[in-house]
This record gives C-alpha cells, sequence and structure tokens, in this order.
C-alpha cells in the first residue's frame, strides 16, 4: 500500500512538475539574467555555425565572427568560411555583407531576421519574452513562439557559457519539419572597445 | 395693357406665404450634395472622375512626423496598431514569411510569352550552376530559415519573375518603401495608406476626425501625425460651407436691415424682404426636381438671387412713391422695363445653362426660377400694398451728378486699362485644390505631405483602360499592352480570366517531359557537386508537372479595376509621365492622367467656358435690348457699366494679388446681367418723357445696388473658396457697375443725344 501510495504521489508529482507554467521573466532567476546580459554593451565572438538541413546531403559547418554594439542597435554577423557574406544591422537599417562590402537591403524579412538574431545574441529575455514563452533548465533556456501563425522555429535552445557569465556557448534553431541549425560561439569578449571598422 | 392685380390683396399674399412654407417645409428632405464632378466641365470631367479612381485617391493617407526616423517608425506603428483596433481603418496587407513562395506558386496563370522567353534563357547549365551556388550560400546563412521553402519549391528562381510583376506595378515611384510605411529620404515622415471601414459619409468624417485626433495626440511628444485624403476633405469643405451659410447669411440679413432702414423706411417695404423667404424654397424644389439633386454651392447662391429678385420690387415701390400714379398706371408704364430687366437676367443665366458645368445648370434653372416668381409678385401681388398714402414717410433723395463729359471719358478709359491690365496679369488657377475650401493647419499638413509625395506625383501618370464588366476591363487593358513601350503592369499581376488559362496553358505547353527533364539533370548535377540533397525539390517538379491552384488574391496588395459612376469599368495603370506614353494611351484608346497634364486640361476648359457663358451672355443680351430699343446706340450704352465694371473688378483682382478659381465664371454673365439693368434702367429713364422720368428716381437704383451688395456681396466674407471668389467679384462687380451707371452713363447718353 505505501509502495501503491508512493508511485500515487509521485505520479502527481510529476504531473503537477509537467504542469508547472513556463518561468516568468519577473522570477528572481529571469531577473537575474536580464541583470546579468542587460549589462553587457559591446560583444564579440567567434562562431560556428552547423546546418542539418533536409535539402543538405550532409550536415555543413561554417564559420564566422560577429560583434555587437548596444548604443545604435549594431550588429555584424559575417561568416567567413565556406562563404563570405553576412549582414549588417544599424538602428532601423539593415545592410547585405558580400566578401566585406555592404549594401542596404529594403526587404521587411532581411531586417525581421536580423533583429531576431539581436534578440537572441544578446540575450534580450524581456523582448524575448513577446514572442517567446521561456522555460529555463540547468545552465540554459528554452524559447517556444507563442503564435503558431507562420513560425519558421518550432523552439529555440539557448545555453549559457560556463567560463562567463555574460556569454552564451551556444544556441539551436529548431525548424518545423526536423531541421536544425547549431551555432557554437567562442572567444567571447564582454564590454572590449570593437574595432573601429567593426560596423562600416 | 391693362395690369390687373390679384384680387384681395391679404389673401392673396397669404396663400403666397402658405405655398412658400409648403415648399420651404418639403425642402427640409432635401439633403444638400457635394461633388467635384458638379464643379467641372465636361470635356475634362471624365479625366477628373477617372484620376479620383486612382489607386491612393480613395486611400487614408496616415502621416506620421518625428525629429528623428526612429520615433517616426514607433509611433507610425503605433498608430498603425491603433487605428486597426479601433475599426477605424482595414488592416494593412503585411507579407507573411511564406509570400514569396506565394508568389512562385500564382506564376503560371501569370506565364506570359516575355516569361517563356526568359525561362529558356535561363535553363542553362552556367544559370543553373550559379543558381545553385546561390541557393546554398542561401542555406547556410541565417536567411536560410527564410529562403529554405523557396529554394525547394524554386531552385531556379522563377519567383523572381513575379517580383518583378509586383515591382512593376509601382515603377518609378521612386518611393521608399519600408515595414509598410512610405518614407522620406531621412525617414522623418512617414505614411502609411489605409482603406476606410465605411461609406464617405459627413457623420463618418466628423467621427473619423475625432477619434483619429484621439489617438494622435496620445502618440508622443514632439510626434504630429494627421491624415489626408476624401475624408478629410469632406469633413474641411462641409464644416466650412456650413459655418459660411451661417455667417452669410446674418451678414446679409444686418445689411438688409441697413438698406431698408437707410432707404425703404415703410412697413409696407418690408414685403420686399419677404422675397427670399417666397421664392428661395420654390426655386430649391424646382431645381432639385430638374436634377435630382441640388448643390449646397447652389442653395448658397439663394442670397444672389434674393438679391437680384428684390430690384423689380425696388423699382415699383420707388416709382409709386415719387410717381404719385395709381398702382395700375405705374405698373404699366415700369412693366417694360421690368420685363427687360428680367429677360436680360434670364438670359444670363440662359448663358450659363449652356455650359457644360452641371453646378452651373443647377443655379441657371434655381435662379431664373426664382427670378420668374419674383417678378410676378412684384407685376400682380405687392403693388397695392406701395399705394398707401397714410404710410407715406420721406424718401431720401439722392441729388446726383454725373461726371462732365470729359472726366467720364477719362475714367471710362481708365477702367478700360485697369481691367485689361487685370484680365492680363490676374493668378487664374485651374487647380481642383482651389475648389475645396481647407483649414490653414490642413494646409500646413498638405505641405508635408507633398513634400514627400510630390516628386513620385509629377513623375507619374495613370491609365485608365474601360470595360463593360470588370473582366471585359481587364482584357482590353491586356490588348491595350501592346500599344506601349513596356506591357501595362496590372494584367501582369491581375489578367483576366481569358488570359490565365492561356498563360497557365502556355506553362504546360512549357514544361515538356523534356524540358523537365533537362532542367532535372542540371539540378541534380549542380547538387551533386554542392552536396545538396535533389530529392528535397520535389515540391518544383509537382509544380511543373501539375500546378497548384490559383489562390493567392493579389487585389489585396493592388486593386487596379475600379468602379465609375457610370457604371462601368476602368483598369487603373501606374505608368512613367512621359510623351510617349501619352502617345501611346491616345493610340490604345485608353485615357491618360497625369497631374499636371489635368491641371493644364482644366484651366484650358475653364478658360473655354468663360469664353462660351460671356459671349453668349452678350450676344444674348444683346439682341434682345436691341429688340426692345431698336436703336443700337442705345443698345451698346445699355453695355457701358457691364465692361467698366469687368475692367475694375480684373483690375481690383490683379491690385490685391486674389487667386480666381474657375467659380468667377458664375459671376461674368451676372455681372452682364446687372450692368445691363443699370445700363437699362439709366436709358430708359432717358428715353421717357420729361413727365415720367420721376418714376426712375437715383435712390431706386442705389437701393437696387446696395439689396443686391447685401444679398450677394456678403458672400465675400465667406471661407469657402467658391462663394469667396462669387461674393467678392460680384461686390466688385457691382461697386464698378453702379458708379458707371450713376456716373459715367448718363454724361455719355447726354452726349450721343440719347434723351428724347
Amino acid at each position: 500500500m505505501k509502495k501503491l501510495l508512493f508511485a500515487l504521489l509521485f505520479l502527481v508529482s510529476a504531473v503537477l512538475w509537467a504542469q508547472q507554467p513556463p518561468a516568468q521573466i519577473n522570477g528572481p532567476y529571469a531577473q537575474e539574467i536580464i541583470s546579468r546580459f542587460g549589462a553587457v554593451e559591446t560583444l564579440q565572438s567567434k562562431f560556428t555555425q552547423e546546418k542539418h538541413l533536409t535539402l543538405l546531403a550532409e550536415p555543413v559547418p561554417s564559420k564566422g565572427t560577429f560583434a555587437f554594439s548596444k548604443k545604435g542597435a549594431r550588429l555584424r554577423w559575417e561568416y567567413t568560411e565556406p562563404f563570405q557574406n553576412g549582414f549588417l544591422m544599424d538602428g532601423d537599417k539593415t545592410y547585405r555583407l558580400e566578401k566585406g562590402v555592404k549594401k542596404e537591403v529594403k526587404g521587411v524579412m532581411s531586417h525581421h531576421v536580423a533583429s531576431q538574431m539581436l534578440v537572441w545574441l544578446t540575450f534580450d529575455l524581456k523582448t524575448l519574452a513577446e514572442t517567446y514563452d521561456i522555460s529555463f533548465f540547468e545552465g540554459g533556456v528554452t524559447l517556444t513562439p507563442k503564435n503558431n501563425d507562420n513560425r519558421l522555429l518550432d523552439k529555440i535552445t539557448v545555453w549559457f557559457a560556463k567560463d562567463n557569465p555574460q556569454a552564451l556557448s551556444e544556441i539551436r534553431l529548431d525548424e518545423n519539419g526536423g531541421d536544425y541549425t547549431l551555432l557554437k560561439f567562442s572567444d567571447t569578449q564582454i564590454n572590449q572597445p570593437l574595432p573601429k571598422d567593426a560596423f562600416l | 395693357m391693362k395690369t390687373i392685380f390679384l384680387p384681395r390683396k391679404t389673401l392673396c399674399l397669404c396663400a403666397v406665404l402658405a405655398c412658400a412654407a409648403v415648399c420651404g417645409a418639403l425642402l427640409t428632405r432635401v439633403k444638400p450634395q457635394e461633388t467635384v464632378h458638379a464643379m467641372i466641365p465636361a470635356a475634362v470631367r471624365e479625366k477628373v472622375e477617372l484620376f479620383e479612381h486612382s489607386p491612393l485617391n480613395k486611400k487614408i493617407f496616415a502621416v506620421v512626423r518625428a525629429d528623428t526616423a526612429e520615433k517616426a517608425a514607433k509611433a507610425a506603428t503605433a498608430l498603425r496598431q491603433e487605428l486597426t483596433d479601433a475599426n477605424l481603418v482595414r488592416a494593412p496587407f503585411t507579407p507573411r514569411p511564406d509570400f514569396a513562395l506565394e508568389l512562385f506558386y500564382a506564376l503560371p496563370p501569370r506565364f506570359t510569352e516575355q516569361d517563356a522567353l526568359a525561362s529558356k534563357q535561363i535553363l542553362s547549365p552556367e544559370y543553373v550552376s550559379q543558381k545553385m551556388r546561390e541557393n546554398y550560400e542561401h542555406l547556410l546563412s541565417m536567411e536560410g530559415l527564410l529562403l529554405k521553402p523557396l529554394i525547394a519549391a524554386d531552385p531556379l528562381g522563377l519567383t523572381g519573375m513575379m517580383t518583378y510583376k509586383l515591382a512593376a506595378l509601382g515603377a518609378g515611384t521612386g518611393l521608399d518603401f519600408k515595414d509598410g510605411f512610405l518614407s522620406s529620404s531621412d525617414g522623418k515622415t512617414l505614411i502609411a495608406l489605409y482603406d476606410g471601414t465605411g461609406e464617405d459619409s459627413f457623420k463618418r468624417a466628423e467621427d473619423f476626425s475625432r477619434r483619429f485626433n484621439a489617438i494622435a495626440a496620445r502618440l508622443g511628444d514632439n510626434i504630429q501625425a494627421f491624415y489626408l485624403g476624401g475624408l478629410r476633405y469632406t469633413a474641411e469643405n462641409i464644416s466650412v460651407i456650413r459655418a459660411d451659410l451661417w455667417r452669410v447669411t446674418i451678414l446679409a440679413l444686418a445689411a438688409l436691415a441697413a438698406v431698408f432702414f437707410i432707404f425703404l423706411r415703410r412697413k409696407s417695404a418690408l414685403l420686399i424682404y419677404l422675397l427670399p423667404f417666397v421664392i428661395l424654397p420654390p426655386a430649391a424644389l424646382v431645381t432639385y426636381a430638374v436634377f435630382g439633386e441640388i448643390s449646397g454651392i447652389t442653395l448658397g447662391f439663394g442670397s444672389v438671387v434674393a438679391g437680384l429678385s428684390a430690384d423689380y420690387s425696388i423699382y415699383l415701390f420707388f416709382a409709386l412713391q415719387k410717381g404719385q400714379r395709381s398702382a395700375q398706371e405705374t405698373v404699366r408704364l415700369l412693366k417694360k422695363h421690368l420685363l427687360c430687366n428680367f429677360m436680360t437676367s434670364a438670359l444670363c443665366f440662359a448663358a450659363l445653362f449652356c455650359s457644360s458645368i452641371e453646378l452651373f445648370k443647377q443655379i441657371a434653372v434655381f435662379s431664373v426660377t426664382g427670378l420668374t416668381c419674383a417678378l410676378l409678385l412684384a407685376l400682380y401681388v405687392f403693388p397695392p400694398f406701395w399705394t398707401n398714402t397714410d404710410e407715406a414717410v420721406s424718401v431720401p433723395v439722392f441729388p446726383v451728378s454725373p461726371l462732365p463729359k470729359k472726366w467720364a471719358v477719362g475714367a471710362a478709359c481708365a477702367a478700360l486699362v485697369f481691367g485689361a491690365w487685370g484680365v492680363t496679369h490676374t493668378n487664374f488657377s485651374g487647380d481642383i485644390e482651389d475648389l475645396n475650401s481647407t483649414s490653414a493647419a490642413f494646409k500646413t499638413q498638405k505641405a508635408i505631405f507633398d513634400e514627400a509625395f510630390s516628386q513620385a506625383a509629377n513623375d507619374n501618370a495613370l491609365v485608365f483602360v474601360k470595360g463593360s464588366s470588370v473582366e471585359n476591363a481587364l482584357e482590353n487593358n491586356e490588348h491595350a499592352s501592346a500599344f506601349f513601350p513596356a506591357p501595362l503592369a496590372a494584367g501582369g499581376v491581375v489578367p483576366s480570366a481569358k488570359q490565365r488559362a492561356e498563360n497557365a496553358g502556355r506553362w504546360k505547353a512549357f514544361w515538356t517531359a523534356n524540358r523537365t527533364q533537362y532542367a532535372r539533370l542540371l539540378i541534380e548535377e549542380e547538387s551533386a557537386k554542392l552536396g545538396l540533397n535533389p530529392s528535397a525539390f520535389a515540391p518544383f517538379w509537382q509544380q511543373l508537372k501539375n500546378p497548384a491552384p490559383d489562390a493567392f488574391d493579389f487585389t489585396q496588395i493592388y486593386n487596379p479595376a475600379v468602379q465609375l459612376s457610370n457604371g462601368a469599368f476602368a483598369v487603373v495603370n501606374v505608368v512613367p509621365n512621359t510623351a510617349e506614353y501619352e502617345a501611346s494611351a491616345k493610340r490604345a484608346g485608353a485615357v491618360f492622367v497625369s497631374g499636371a497634364g489635368l491641371k493644364k486640361e482644366l484651366l484650358a476648359g475653364v478658360r473655354g467656358e468663360a469664353v462660351k457663358i460671356v459671349f453668349l451672355s452678350i450676344v444674348f443680351n444683346f439682341l434682345a435690348v436691341l429688340l426692345v430699343f431698336r436703336n443700337a446706340r442705345e443698345t451698346l450704352l445699355c453695355f457701358i457699366p457691364v465692361v467698366l465694371a469687368g475692367g475694375f473688378t480684373f483690375g481690383c483682382f490683379w491690385a490685391f494679388g486674389v487667386k480666381v478659381n474657375l467659380f468667377v465664371l458664375v459671376f461674368l454673365p451676372l455681372l452682364t446681367g446687372l450692368g445691363i439693368d443699370y445700363g437699362i434702367f439709366q436709358v430708359m429713364k432717358f428715353r421717357s418723357a420729361k413727365g415720367d422720368r420721376i418714376i426712375y428716381p437715383p435712390a431706386a437704383l442705389w437701393t437696387a445696388a446696395f439689396s443686391t451688395l447685401a444679398g450677394f456681396g456678403v458672400l465675400a466674407f465667406a471661407k469657402h473658396g467658391v462663394l469667396f471668389i462669387m461674393g467678392l467679384s460680384s461686390f466688385l462687380g457691382i461697386c464698378g457697375a453702379i458708379l458707371a451707371a450713376q456716373f459715367v452713363l448718363p454724361a455719355l447718353l447726354e452726349n450721343k443725344k440719347c434723351v428724347r
């Protein structure tokens, strides 16, 4: 009987635990993350990207760098291998980078993608909470789009860097249908002066 | 000829008043209509109507201006949200992430011969190699998140053909379009285009204005938000006309009271002031019965008719006061003069009726009906009331001396030179905008709007292709397209059903098994080189073989078909504003409309109407007066006040920098009518036997002039551009005519020895 009660209790606890609402950003842990990442003024890092797509015969790795400046809401995301391209976001303007040369793009979608990247990379939890349901796990966060209409991503998983409380170590973007992209960051420098030509 | 007055004068007057009251009661059920079309010459009316059906014309333009581009973007987005939430506007079209995919699936029914030719060219190993490499590069970038479905469905980039077709809709507008807003070059002014959610009624215009302004006020400091468009014009115009009607009526009543106390001073003379109340309701009803509608401006013209119609009674009143004759005898003596006056006025309005401007026809019918009523009252109802000697009150005497001959000739010459200079230097405007009356705030806001939009408006024109139905108009548009340097863009995006079937057949015929196999070979070869999975392109092969149904509704982005007031339809295309396109439109039987061209045509149309109306009114009047006087000299002399008053008026327009709109046209025949009336008065006086001249006292002419000024000239105090110009013209014209009739004409009459 005790075993049965214990099993029942365990089941109820499991169900209750499973039914807990996603962690809210007004919780102490979320607030600590907001204040930690909110203090980031500049950010630069290297990254590797692995695309696992049905369109690709096998996963393809890419490499690149990115730089961010909170002042002016600037972000430079640039691949160095296998192609040299990327984008640069400067306030409300978005540019495409082709072999280091920037060209303004007017499409809403490009700007949308760039804006999303800015929010993910800087881990702006307040903005993320507007469009994603947020649930924390040890060492990271899972973001699930609130709106099901035309959503591109199934979920986004973010891992914090163990050696740097203000940096991310990985982001996994899960698309509908099983495709996913894995971004890994290294040599992340927080609040260090950025090269003068970082956004030129 | 014996004049028989209606028996039982009081009872008769009561019957007249009762009739007027019934007409007035019926009139309260009539709702005045305001359309710019009614004010436009027929030659350009169609173009004006078509222009109003331009894709942008029915839109509500919500403009946001801030001191920074960021603030402007934020405010414009907030405004869009609030306007949509409040159901003031329809939610604007915003492309979904899969919009490009929808475009690709929409291609087969829009697959033209040019597209087939272009597709042939892209089926080359070089192109496919380059395109597949681009696809691969995109897939590896972050944009790949968005582009992946499109790359799988359209690895060859055929969607580009659809984006080209869409881009051609606004080709050459040169406007920056970002996040659903048209942006000025500095990004500080953003304009959003919305469709309204209801009818364009005055009530809705007022409600929209109130609610929009409340939302705009909440947007924050240093942010200016306003809206433009038909709804705004409705709100601005009608409120101005309403305010004007009150202002003008009060001023007219005050001025008429002054005229009474200065000139008339008898209780029975108050009958003259009954005239507006008695004649205007039937005049309005007759006009409504003839046209099926009546304009607010026509009703506003009531003050003019009231002023004119009083003249017959005034002349009779003074004749009865001065002549010491019986009513019948006085009316007999004056009847010819009054009929002549009526005839000249009626002929002037007949000239106005010959105009192609609908509103002028209304005014003509309204005025002639009113004047007829006034004449009948003056001849058959009022005189018995003015023979009561017990009521005698001293009437002021105006010892008016005409100018000496030399002075009169000098004054006439000066007026002619002044007028000639004025006519050639006055600022005439054919701008429809000048027919609208708007507030100072509106003008400032319009300037902000024009700053961002004017270049686009100048560089582009509209081509309208008409048809009996939407399908017919679309088909005609497709036929017309062949005449233009480049295909008309509307047909590329919204083809007719016939064309869609033809295009879909072309798509199937193009993607033969052999050609599809060849494309497959090229794609698979490149996929192998790049490491792409060839089986992922299954949606593409499916679309080549069995195209998806044409499901996307492009009219939510751009609806090229518009319904015209005559029930026909037209397809609207935006084209470059060049002579080549204009000539092409002419060859294709389409209507080419550019903003600048329309202004020019309108001005030319207005000038043509002016010449026609003035010419006809002068010819009609000359012939009529000649018929009465049977003397060419006297007939010509009757025109002296007209010519000098015209010179004086146009000279003043120039001297005071008055911008003259097309409604000065109404004034020209009126000036002819009024001036001739004063001329006839003086000539009749000089033709009369010495003993009978007493029935033509100068006070009668002054009173007639001042009462017309009181009724008509007060329109110069109106804010509405149309009423203002009519009022100012008449004020100056009447002043010029009365001065010429009193001081110049008598000198010339003596000189010509017209006195009998």
